[in-house]
């Protein structure tokens, strides 16, 4: 009957009727609440737009202190007119900003080379209007690609830290390090009796807790999506396309 | 006890496991299992797991394990090499609780040796089935590579066209097993393999009866799971699965057939193909005459349903399969007007958008080339293009998703894609208003020029950076970008540009007569009482002619894709004919204020000028030349810049 009680994630689902994502997208940005929500998204998401702006930038420093720019632009500005519900998933958003913010970046740099804005003068226009042009391959797509991968490794790794938070704190280290071989499915490379023998419980106590151990970890993947998406229909369509980003 | 988080590889799935990664778990295993729903997931009485690669090894030494691909109710398949023969095959293991049934083993065997008589290009093979020592049933099976049916519709790689190509081959398929006395019996869009080379194989060939009499077994005790995919199956085979021919197996063709047109289910009261799909009217008939409930108004053999599809496809110019030979001879997908073709691009295009908001249909009204003006071996033979009319959609994205840039509140940012339909050249031009004076940019403009297969050219970005506000107040745009879709960069222009206002809503699309739109996306305001000396409306305009041979590329400077060439510039289309097709759509607000004068086109690049003129040759070296003035010049202010840093530093 104590606070104490009541199990961590249940507390933590209340928390998530309004998502991050659709805190920033209702005041636009600018509420403080969405400041501090967008900020905590990009927080979570730095590695996924680090791995895309990498495919770009000459060298790793370089990426880096694009993508600190990029998140420090995106954060100052708060501006978020543009953005409505209807585009959905706060991973398209970011990718779409990340482009914007490398196209223009690349711009700016061309435009210093190319005179500062000094009018130019145009002899073939096949080439000069089109500076940089490279011919597309088969790679074209692959720094997109990267991005969904990225982030879907990322929301693994956020939910996987969470559930190890959730064990440590309830003193059950010992038995997510011995139970998280079945996360990824059934496996007969581990017998469970020896997991059993060793976690001091029986044989249908770990079948259980395996139950539960991967019924949480759905809870909590499922509830991290939902922080990037504005409609609760979104998260099985959201899990099969970063499914699909793993393949 | 750890073993299994030293290997790199993933002991479930084969596929290796990043150095990223959490936990030391497979990501794509985590994923899945996320994915799974709640209620069926995992818990005490899990599914049985797939034999390790161990066991594998020392049941079949003949054979080189090297991953799992598949799996389901029926087992799992391993892509295994068969060492002696050095080839590759698909090694399916039953499920491993078949041992327990001693009258499975002889029912297998039976089974088993009438699969194996299957021989048909268009059939698995079933190269060895048995009993391996350690108790795993297995089936020794041609190895495809390639992607299933439902693989293939997922990755948007199948368009509805080849439905008419596809649909034959399976047919003929289940006719030759019909005739041995074999059903399927679960015939679904998993089973149907299309193969690197675009071949049609169709796979687990009477596997759903052999393990259906186990299963109905199984369902008395309370424990067996549905039979087979519901959705697929004939009514009869629901109701009575032993009271089931090869009728059956059509209705199961029907539903594929149904699901690969319109990406839907015959589910209810559901909706006839050419409703949802554009697809010909005609195979309406077709596909319900395979979807009748009572079996004995059903078509009676997939021969029949071969020769029906067959008819309508010969009339209609069916594509090749993915991987075969694009013909090179224009006429079997050019050749003649081909309205189903059109129809099933836009159908590709549905399935892919969810709402156009405007289509229209465009002819080509163009006037004959001015031969001066062509290229030389003018790929678009646009004098005397049959007036067929072809149809673009515009998607929904483009004006829903005109956004500003959020990172730069005052800039202009559109994003839209379009649809080429096959055999066609698609034209972006960009042109720009002063006056009333329309320009056509040809620097800024490009095209795509489709072979067989409709195109999607996405993620056309046309982007208005740099707005600036100046010390008078004067709002400036430096620099336009267009980046028409084909390989994700941009081109650029600078200038410096009068007053400007960025319209409040979405870019607006003009429609004119059916032969192109013209997309507004920008007005320049000009104040009053005075001539506007710059811009004063910036458009796209998009237009549509039908080509008459298969695109080649004609120049070194267009992309050159499998189905497609593209380039910057103006297709080979003579300056005369754009100007009449700018002329028959004004669009400039003071158009009337000013009168319409002669159209210009700019940039006019390759457009105009045979790729060896000795004019353009010499443009091309003062442009090398000026661009080594520009390095320098560069690399001097670099040295300027960072002479003056160190000083400042100082």
């Amino acid at each position: 009957m104590t606070c104490s009680d009541s199990s961590p994630h249940h507390a933590a689902l209340s928390a998530f009727v309004t998502t991050q994502w659709t805190r920033v997208l209702e005041a636009r940005g600018d509420s403080p609440q969405a400041r501090a929500a967008l900020s905590d998204l990009c927080a979570a998401y730095y590695a996924p737009v680090l791995a895309f702006i990498r495919r770009s930038a000459p060298d790793e420093d370089s990426a880096r202190d694009l993508t600190q720019e990029f998140f420090a632009r995106l954060l100052a500005r708060h501006g978020m007119e543009a953005v409505n519900r209807q585009q959905g998933r706060f991973r398209s958003y970011l990718l779409g900003a990340v482009k914007n913010f490398l196209g223009d970046v690349r711009k700016h740099d061309q435009r210093l080379k190319r005179g500062a804005g000094r009018p130019m003068e145009s002899v073939d226009p096949g080439t000069d209007t089109s500076p940089g042009l490279q011919l597309a391959d088969e790679h074209a797509r692959a720094p997109d690609r990267e991005f969904d991968r990225k982030w879907a490794l990322t929301l693994l790794d956020r939910a996987l830290a969470a559930l190890v938070r959730e064990h440590q704190s309830a003193g059950k280290s010992d038995r997510f390090d011995a139970l998280k071989p079945w996360l990824t499915g059934d496996t007969e490379n581990i017998c469970q009796a020896d997991v059993a023998a060793r976690l001091g419980l029986n044989e249908g106590a770990v079948k259980v807790a395996i139950h539960r151990l991967r019924r949480r970890f759905r809870e909590i993947i499922k509830d991290e999506i939902g922080q990037t998406v504005s409609e609760p229909g979104q998260v099985e369509e959201e899990l099969r396309s970063l499914l699909e980003a793993l393949g | 006890m750890s073993s299994a988080s030293e290997s790199k590889q993933c002991p479930k799935c084969g596929g290796l496991i990043p150095a990223e990664a959490s936990q030391g778990l497979c990501p794509k295993c985590l994923m899945l299992q996320a994915s799974l729903p709640t209620e069926a997931a995992g818990g005490p009485s899990a599914k049985s797991a797939p034999p390790t690669h161990e066991a594998l090894a020392a049941a079949f030494p003949q054979l080189e394990i090297l991953e799992l691909i598949g799996q389901g109710g029926m087992g799992f398949v391993f892509k295994a090499r068969q060492l002696k023969l050095d080839r590759l095959v698909a090694l399916k293991i039953l499920p491993q609780s078949l041992a327990a049934d001693p009258a499975f083993a002889e029912r297998f065997t039976r089974e088993g040796r009438m699969l194996a008589r299957l021989n048909h290009p268009n059939i698995v093979t079933v190269h060895d089935f048995g009993l391996a020592p350690n108790g795993f049933f297995y089936l020794l099976m041609e190895y495809v590579d390639g992607v299933n049916l439902r693989q293939a519709m997922k990755a948007g790689r199948f368009t509805p066209a080849q439905a008419l190509a596809i649909v034959p081959k399976i047919c003929e398929a289940l006719q030759f097993a019909h005739n041995e006395g074999i059903l399927h019996r679960d015939i679904k869009p998993e089973n149907i393999l299309l193969d690197a080379k675009g071949r049609v194989k169709i796979a687990d060939f009477g596997i759903a009866k052999l393990l259906g009499e186990r299963r109905a077994e199984a369902t008395l005790t309370g424990a067996g799971a549905t039979l087979g995919t519901p959705n697929y199956m004939a009514p009869e085979q629901i109701e009575n699965s032993g009271d089931v021919d090869h009728r059956a197996d059509i209705y199961s063709l029907g539903v594929v057939f149904y699901e690969m047109l319109t990406g839907g289910l015959p589910i209810g009261h559901f909706a006839l193909p050419s409703e949802k799909s554009y697809a010909d009217p005609r195979l309406d008939d077709v596909v319900l005459r395979t979807l009748e409930k009572d079996r004995e108004r059903r078509t009676q053999t997939a021969g029949e349903v071969k020769t029906q599809v067959e008819t309508i496809a010969g009339s209609a110019g069916v594509p090749p399969l993915p991987g075969q030979p694009v013909p090179a001879t224009p006429g079997q997908a050019f050749g003649k007007p081909d309205r189903f073709w059109r129809r099933m691009a836009v159908g590709l295009l549905l399935l892919v958008v969810a709402m156009p908001i405007a289509y229209f249909s465009v002819r080509s009204h163009l006037a004959p080339s001015r031969a001066a003006v062509t290229l030389p071996t003018a790929p678009v033979p646009l004098a005397g293009a049959k007036d067929e009319s072809a149809t673009l959609v515009m998607d929904t994205v483009p004006f829903d998703l005109r956004r500003v840039n959020p990172l730069f509140r005052d800039n202009l940012f559109w994003e839209f894609k379009y649809l080429v339909p096959a055999g066609h050249l698609a034209q972006l031009l960009f042109v720009l208003w002063t006056n009333g004076v329309p320009t056509i940019n040809a620097g800024f403009s490009s095209y795509c020029k489709v072979g067989p297969k409709p195109v999607v050219l996405e993620n056309v970005l046309i982007s208005c950076g740099s707005v600036v506000s100046g010390p008078d107040g004067v709002t400036n745009v430096t620099q336009w970008n267009v980046c028409p879709g084909w390989d994700g960069t941009g081109s650029e222009w600078l200038s410096n540009q009068p007053p400007y206002r960025k319209l409040e809503t979405a870019p607006r699309a003009v429609l004119h007569s059916g032969r192109q739109v013209a997309i507004r996306l920008a007005e320049f305001v000009r104040p009053a009482g005075t001539v506007n000396n710059g811009w004063s409306g910036v458009e796209i305009r998009l237009i549509l002619q039908p080509l008459q041979s298969p695109p080649v590329r004609t120049d070194p400077n267009e992309f050159d894709f499998t189905n497609y060439v593209a380039g910057y510039g103006l297709a080979g289309v003579s300056e005369e004919s754009l100007i009449n097709l700018i002329k028959t759509l004004p669009c400039e607000p003071t158009a009337a204020e000013n009168g319409l004068r002669e159209p210009m086109i700019t940039n006019v690049g390759l457009a105009g000028v045979s790729p060896e003129s000795a004019e353009l040759r010499e443009a091309k070296a003062r442009l090398a030349q000026l661009r080594t003035q520009f390095t320098e010049t560069n690399v001097l202010v670099q040295q300027l810049v960072a002479r003056i840093k160190e000083l400042e530093n100082k």
